[in-house]
Order: C-alpha cells, then structure tokens, then sequence
C-alpha cells in the first residue's frame, strides 16, 4: 500500500507520495459519482422541508400571524 | 530542486500563493456576513447555508474540470488553436496529489505549485459564485442555486480565464485583451450571470407596487453588512496579489531581468498595485458617498465598484488616473440600477449586478482607451490593447458567458421546478420551522426551570 517506504536515497527520484499510486482514474470517478448523488439527495431533502413546512404553518392564518410578528410597527 | 537558489524562488512562490488563498478567504467571510445582514430575519439561516455550501461544491468541481478547462481551452479550443496539454490539472494528474516532482521537469516545479495556484483560481471560482448567491436571496431554491454556482464557479468563469486571463489566451493573442485584476474576467461575468438569472427567478413578493414602482427592502443588519463589506475589502488584497505572478524572467533575448508580472506575464509591481488598489477604492468611495447623499450601503459598495471599474488597467494606471477611472465607473454603476430595475422590474437585492456586472463592464471597455497602443502579452506577436478589442471583450464576459448561460440555465431549472421556493414559504420564511422548532426547545426549557422552582 506506501508508495514511499524510505525518504533514504535520492529524493529528487521521488514522485506522487500519497497511497495507491495508479488508482487516480478510480477516485475521479467515485468523486464524480459522488458529487451527482449529493445533488440528487439535496434536492430531495429540500423539496421535503418544503412540503412539511407548508403542512404546518402554510394555512393563510398561520400565514397572516406569521407576517404580522414581523411588522415592526406591532407591539 | 538541488540548488538553494531555485529552492528558494519555487518555495517563495508556493508560500506567496499559498498566503493570498488564507487572505482570499475573508471575502468569502464577508459575503456570509453581507448576506445575512441584508436578508430578512426570517430567512438568515438559508440565507447563510446557500452561500456556505457553494464553498465545498465548487471547491469539488474545480478539482474535477474547472482547473483543467483554464489551461486546455486558451485556444477556444478551435480558435487559434486545439486543445491545449493539460497534463498537470487532470483530476487524475500525479501532481493534483501529494508530490515531490520526480525526475519530470515540468512536474518537477508544478508539484510545488500547482496546489497552491489551483487553489488561488479556486477562491476565485467561488467569489463568482457568491456574487451571484446575494442577488438572488430568500426566493431561490439551494438546490437550483448550487447548480447555478457550480456552472459560473467551475465552468463559465474559468472558461473566460483561459480565453483573456491566460498568457496564451485567444482573446489576448487576436483582441489584444487587457484585464490584469478581472474587471471582466471575475465580475462582469457573475454580474451578467446573476442578471440572467433575475429574469427568469422573478422580484421577491411585495418588491414592486402595483403601478411598478419598486419598494426599498433594507438590510436588517447594517453592522453585519458593513463588516462583511470591509472584509471583502481586506480580501480583494490577496485577490490583486493572487493574479500576480511573484518572479519571472521578464527579459526578453540575452539577460536575465527579473520581477513581478500580471497574468499575462507582462511586467508590473506589488508597489504599483497597491497604490492603484487604494486609490481607486477611495475614488470609489469618495464618489459614492457624493451621489448617494451619503447612503452607507452605496457608499461602501461604491468603494468596491471603484476597485473594480479600475482594475483591468490597475497593473499600469497611474493612481490619480486609477482614482478619476473609479469615481467615473461609480457614477455609471450607480445610475444604471435604477433604470434596469425599474425598466425591467429586476430585483437585485445586494446591488451584485451593478456593483461587479455595470462597473466591470465600465472597467473593461474605458482601459481599452486609456492604454490604447500597450502590448497586451511580451509576445510582440500579439494584437495590442485597444477600444475594440476590450468593447469586444466586455460583450464576451457579460453577455455571451455571463448573461447568456444564466438566463439558460434558469430557465431550465424553473422548467423542471428547481429554481423558485413556493409562494408559502416565501411569505412564512425559509427559517420557519426551524425556528418554530427552537421556539418550542426554549420553552421547554424555561417550564423545566419553572417546575424546579417548586421542587
């Protein structure tokens, strides 16, 4: 698994230092991949909150009292 | 690296880079802060995550493409050339990792500094993203806006960086392009694409009358605004560095000679810089502060419209002229809103599409005049800086890869629902539940208190 097993000898001779020299093509992918699912479970996260929110606060009641706290001109 | 000499120029230059990242991240901070501050209560949470987020996804992308795309597409690709080696900014290049250099001699220096610059042009990347993310608050779905930034972050922008913001640049070798501290290059792309984007996402409810008039939303926060600006301020300093190369052999022929260059590789001072730096920031304010009557908001986005009117030509300006140029970029960025907002009902709430779009716009055409007969590159072969070239060029940044790709793309996110919030949560705020919810963990906990003074 250690691409460098000794700093010893001629360093100027040393490349990549990480682990698993050659697997670079793998780990784009995975991250890749990745990057793609996290958008998708996001996006389904958001679109959830959303509906949630609007089943407990979305009624035009909730929704005057709502805006009504924010006026500043309200005690 | 077996003599101290080069050590010392490759290691001076990795650490050089690598300051300018740590001093690039305050404007981030300040964007966070600025945000926050402008939005409403009710929506500062989202308001603060949607920026924070495009951090990590554009910081991936760019890993993934937008490194790549700045030094394979200098030549359009297709325009005066194909596709250029890249071979050190793949994402599965050895040097993208940990590296000592190895034998190559390519590699060898590349491995000391390709992290670093990489990193350079990423916060870049992300300031493109962020100008974008204030103008669209508290009515964007996260999931469509994080799209957007990765396409302005990691795509459109670094595209526009290899045509006119690279030494071999098609742009700069045809045009004679000239923005040494991203007039165009960073803000009026972001401004153009945050105005695409506006068209498409609509004002926030209740921003225009019903005759059209528009309605003021003032930031709830002005401490917050005023701190985040002034720490954008602070880190646009390591912006100007970061676009500097710190030591080349500028000579051309026999002799070595060397300095400071721009990114075209064509000499210029840290000396030179920050005098221009300052004293196009304080044309800038000392304009905004006359034309706003003393409006704290457009005094200090002013300053910054200032900075960036100045900085395509800010390598060879003198400061009295980088001074006039931003106190005339502020008077055209500040009258411009006005008539676009009310002209095409767009409600840009941190002014992001003035401020970077209009003056960096401004900045890119008026150095084309000023430093008209400049060499563009120390490639004699290049096309000079001239009006046409620039005028073209600022088309090219706001238009065909800021405006155009955003509007695009909004428009498919709203085909597909991904683009607006629904009208609800908007009324009720992003924050509602959570703060419903925190609201019920609080009294919780003073009933808890309560019950224990009876025990």
């Amino acid at each position: 698994m250690a691409t460098v097993t000794s700093w010893t000898g001629n360093i100027a001779d040393i490349g990549p230092i990480y682990p698993m020299v050659g697997t670079e093509g793998i780990l784009v992918i995975i991250g890749l991949v990745s990057w793609i699912v996290w958008h998708i479970l996001q996006n389904k996260m958001e679109n959830k909150a959303y509906e949630d929110q609007i089943k407990r606060f979305g009624d035009a009641e909730s929704l005057k009292k709502m805006l009504d706290s924010e006026d500043p001109r309200n005690p | 690296m077996d003599n101290e000499l080069t050590a010392l120029g490759i290691i001076f230059t990795e650490f050089y880079y690598w300051l300018t990242v740590v001093l690039m991240f305050l404007i981030h901070v300040g964007f966070c802060m600025y945000e926050v501050g402008v939005s409403r209560h009710k929506n500062h949470m989202h308001t603060l995550m949607k920026n924070t987020m495009l951090i990590p996804l554009v910081t991936v992308t760019f890993f993934y493409f937008g490194w790549y795309i700045y030094f394979a597409w200098p030549n359009g690709p297709g325009i005066t050339g194909g596709i250029a080696d890249a071979s050190n900014a793949t994402p599965w290049s050895e040097v993208m990792g940990p590296s000592m250099g190895g034998q190559d001699d390519l590699h060898g220096g590349w491995a000391r500094i390709n992290g670093v610059f990489w990193a350079a042009f990423l916060l870049f990347s992300w300031t493109a993203a962020s100008i974008v993310s204030g103008s669209v608050i508290e009515r964007i779905k996260s999931s469509g806006f994080w799209i957007l930034a990765v396409a302005i972050g990691s795509f459109f922008w670094i595209i526009d960086a290899a045509w006119g913001w690279h030494p071999g640049g098609w742009m700069v070798q045809l045009w004679g392009y000239h923005d040494a501290y991203a007039s165009g290059v960073i803000h009026a792309i972001a401004g153009g694409f945050a105005l695409g984007i506006l068209f498409v996402l609509g004002p926030r409810i209740g921003k225009f009358a019903a005759d059209g008039t528009p309605r003021n939303i003032n930031p709830r926060n002005p401490w917050l605004v005023t701190i985040g600006l002034f720490l954008i301020y602070t880190g646009f300093w390591g912006f100007y560095v970061a676009c500097n190369i710190p030591m080349w052999d500028i000579q051309a022929g026999d002799g070595v000679f060397y300095s400071a260059t721009n990114i075209y590789l064509a000499p210029t001072t840290l000396s030179a810089i920050t005098m221009n730096f300052l004293m196009s920031l304080s044309g800038g304010l000392l304009m905004g502060y006359l034309i706003s009557r003393g409006d704290a908001f457009w005094t200090y986005s002013s300053g910054l419209a200032g900075i960036i009117a100045a900085s395509a030509g800010n390598d060879l300006y003198h400061p009295i002229q980088a001074m006039i140029i931003a106190a005339a970029g502020v008077v055209f960025m500040y009258k411009m809103p006005y008539w676009v907002e009310n002209k095409f009902k767009i409600d840009d709430a941190v002014g992001a599409v003035a401020v970077r779009g209009y003056a960096g716009f401004f900045g890119v055409v008026i150095a084309g005049f000023v430093l008209w007969g400049y060499p563009s590159s120390p490639d004699d072969s290049f096309a000079a800086i001239n009006p046409l070239g620039q005028f073209a060029g600022a088309i090219v940044m706001f238009f065909v890869l800021g405006f155009i790709p955003g509007w695009v793309i909004a428009r498919i996110l709203n085909g597909v629902g991904m683009l607006r919030i629904p009208r609800e949560i908007e009324l009720m705020g992003l924050d509602a539940a959570a703060a419903d919810d925190e609201a019920a963990d609080e009294a919780a906990i003073i009933q808890a208190e309560k019950d224990a003074i009876s025990k």
